[in-house]
């Protein structure tokens, strides 16, 4: 399932967990799971779009507004591109 | 006399907690496992007048190293030899929690499953074959549900049966070929030697790559021979995925399981969710939904902010300065202190403030689209547009970000690994309108298009993304040249905004608009206030001032644009510390010439522009020179002075140059 995943995700450069859950017709949960689990070994990561500036502009009025993170995106490391390529 | 130690695994709100209340009740002993702060839970349970022990382990969903719960748990199920394990399991999230079960299998040791919260998965119409469950786990299946005490006697009499079983237990995973084979030679090097741990699981979590299990071996001393065996397996294999493979292993099994004795309601195959992503999420429908979107956002904004609450402000403004002029008159107040507060603060500053319900709509609904997990959509429609102007999706995201403040917009390029988009984002990323233009184009809006006031100011926004996206182009064929690096998004199921979020949102925005217009702004107008009425030899806010001096040095700059007084040169210039000071200057400029005779900004910016002068300096203000922080952050980002130097002056000579020619255009066209 694992692999499935990898493979899904870097074919549609998309994670819809619901997308996967009717794809690879397995409980949403149990790709959540399997997210986690990639994450956790190094397959894919997760970027930090949100960046905050506490060390750069803690004066600044905007300082709030800055570390938002809108949208999560991840990137498939070496290790997961020797995977897919083996899939 | 101790007849047995019954251990509790499960994942975290299994009702593992409920399970263990129920059992031991008030005959409970909580401390620590030595050595660290997890907490350690144990309590005795009778049964037939035996006593047994029991011993709630922590919240897990793996036995792996990962966390200090996860070793602690795994520690005392190979090493704290329990003589029987119950395996909790949440029935309606039954394939998540088999995964731990996978893993308790593969230790073979005595296992005991509480179907638990059955109750629950039963409302949700989940049913489950409880003898198929058993056969393909090997062990003996309950439910139950534990907070109501159901199903926690049959349990515990299943587990105090298993204590006295012998049958011999067997790990049901099916690995791949390859991996076998692994496992076997793994076997091969560490049988006949004293491990802490059973050989075959020692074997699969050496194979697995986990690492902790080399140090335990290391930390119990055994046969130096066998550590080098395994250093030297690692040495070759570390490139394998064999971890992956195993862990797959785990799954496939846990889903198998499933697939075989859990009976599910039929789902809805297309949800709300799909519904509206066949549209948003389109190829060809995803740009044009997009756009429509921001139109309607912008329509509100000004119909909302603008003209129904931002009159009311303006009006609030002028009658504060009304009230204080007379009242510094009345204490005879020196001229000097007159002119600045009227002219300075309540012109200039308070020409700022005046847009604050349009900075309130606007990121109210912005607020909104995020928290309603629209923004990833548009993200992604607009990353294969991206690709073709040789950017990466991610470079969207920055200029949405931009949209509210440039500078986190180009502090967000850090995620990007290749330096090449990184670059042409940063240099694209001003040409967003941030929210300190907004007041600038408003005062031009309401002197010139208030009719047409939303399609004016999504048109502007609309037009920052073409000339970045052209500029990315340029850039992209020039500077910086090659193929942009890909990532993943993440699309969430729509949500309907919470209005704590949306609120929060939008008055962390506004609070820093005031917060600003109350610092910077207020320093940057105070200077351009003095230098407006110095020397005390010559008519204030004339020509003949310092500030005058300067903008008449610069007007014929920008007289091809059609915009050519002193005053809109230098307040083009005030703009670059803060965008906002652009009105703040306009303010105390022209609206202070006027103040005898009541005229306010709006009326004074139609004296001195028409619709022609008044576009072309909007685009000026879109596209010119980012402010102060702006240029600061890229420097910092860029660690030179280079960048943020061919920032300011590329950003500057592209608004003129588009300002020039929408002018020239117009005038050719016959505009006015």
């Amino acid at each position: 399932m694992l692999k499935e995943i990898l493979k899904a995700i870097d074919r549609d450069r998309l994670l819809s967990v619901p997308m996967l859950s009717k794809e690879l017709r397995v409980p949403e949960a149990l790709i959540d799971e399997g997210i986690f689990e990639l994450l956790r070994m190094g397959y894919i990561i997760k970027e930090e779009t949100g960046e905050s500036c506490s060390n750069v502009c803690a004066g600044c009025p905007f300082a709030k507004t800055c570390n938002k993170e809108i949208i999560k995106t991840y990137r498939i490391t070496e290790k997961g591109q020797g995977i897919i390529r083996t899939v | 006399m101790k007849n047995g130690t019954i251990a509790l695994v499960g994942n975290p709100n299994s009702g593992k907690t409920s399970f263990f209340n129920a059992l031991t009740g008030s005959n409970q002993h909580v401390g620590n496992w030595p050595g660290v702060t997890v907490e350690k839970k144990e309590g005795k349970f009778i049964y037939q007048e035996k006593e047994y022990d029991v011993v709630d382990l922590p919240g897990i969903y793996s036995l792996g190293a990962f966390s200090e719960d996860e070793v602690v748990a795994r520690d005392y199920i190979l090493t704290g030899d329990p003589d029987v394990i119950i395996n909790i399991i949440d029935a309606g999230n039954i394939e998540r929690n088999l995964y731990l079960t996978t893993q308790l299998l593969e230790m073979k040791k005595k296992l005991v499953i509480a179907l638990n919260m059955v109750d629950e998965a039963e409302k949700r119409k989940i049913k489950f074959d409880l003898e198929e469950l058993s056969k393909h786990l090997g062990a003996p299946v309950i439910p139950t549900v534990a907070h109501k005490g159901i199903g926690v006697g049959e349990i515990m009499e299943a587990a105090i049966n298993a204590i006295g079983d012998k049958t011999s237990i067997e790990n049901p995973l099916i690995y791949s070929g390859v991996v076998k084979h692994h496992i076997e030679h793994m076997e091969e090097i560490l049988k006949n030697n004293n491990l802490p741990y059973p050989i075959e699981w020692t074997a699969i979590k050496i194979v697995e790559g986990d690492l902790n299990i080399l140090k335990k071996l290391e930390e119990v001393n055994v046969d130096k021979k066998i550590i080098k065996d395994i250093k030297e397996y690692y040495k070759y294999h570390t490139s394998d995925s064999f971890e992956l493979e195993i862990v797959d292993s785990r799954y496939a099994f846990a889903h198998k399981v499933a697939e075989h004795s859990v009976i599910r309601p039929l789902e809805e195959v297309i949800t709300l969710t799909d519904k509206i992503d066949r549209i948003l999420t389109n190829k060809y429908l995803g740009i044009p939904a997009f756009a429509i979107i921001m139109l309607v956002v912008f329509q509100l904004t000004f119909a909302i902010g603008e003209k129904l609450l931002g009159s009311f402000a303006a009006s609030s403004i002028e009658g504060l300065g009304r009230l204080l002029e007379i009242f510094l008159i009345k204490i005879k107040a020196p001229g000097w202190l007159v002119s600045f507060i009227i002219d300075g603060v309540i012109n200039g500053v308070g020409a700022i403030i005046e847009f604050v319900p349009l900075i309130t709509v606007l990121y109210l609904l912005l607020g909104f689209l995020e928290d309603s997990g629209y923004m990833a959509r548009a993200a992604y429609v607009w990353d294969d547009l991206m690709r073709r102007f040789g950017l990466q999706g991610k470079a969207f995201i920055s200029m949405i970000i931009g949209f509210g403040c440039n500078v986190p917009g180009i502090m967000s390029t850090r995620t990007m690994d290749s330096k090449k988009d990184r670059m042409i984002t940063m240099l694209i990323t001003p040409f967003m309108s941030c929210g300190a233009k907004l007041p600038i184009y408003s005062v031009f809006i309401a002197a010139f298009f208030s009719k047409h006031g939303g399609l004016v100011l999504f048109s502007l926004y609309a037009f920052g993304i073409l000339v970045a996206l052209i500029m990315a182009k340029l850039l992209n064929k020039t500077l910086f040249k090659g193929d942009s690096s890909y990532f993943i998004m993440e699309l969430p199921p729509y949500r309907i905004p919470t209005a704590t979020n949306v609120i929060r949102n939008m008055w962390d925005n506004v609070s820093g608009f005031i917060k600003k217009a109350g610092t910077i702004i207020f320093l940057v107008i105070i200077i351009m206030w003095m230098l407006a009425v110095l020397p005390a030899s010559v008519e204030p806010y004339s020509q003949y001032s310092i500030l005058g001096t300067i903008g008449t040095f610069l007007a014929p700059i920008f007289r091809p644009a059609g915009f050519g007084t002193w005053q809109e040169s230098v307040a083009l210039f005030a703009g670059i510390p803060a965008k906002e000071a652009v009105v703040g200057t306009l303010g105390m400029l022209y609206a202070g010439q006027y103040v005898e005779e009541g005229v306010i900004l709006v009326n004074a910016i139609r004296q001195h522009f028409t619709p022609l002068t008044a576009l072309s300096y909007m685009i000026m203000v879109l596209l010119y020179t980012p402010c102060a922080a702006t240029l600061g952050i890229v420097a910092k980002e860029t660690r030179s002075t280079k960048w943020p130097l061919v920032m300011a002056i590329y950003t500057f000579a592209i608004g003129w140059f588009v300002a020039v020619i929408v002018y020239q255009i117009g005038s050719l066209l016959g505009f006015s």
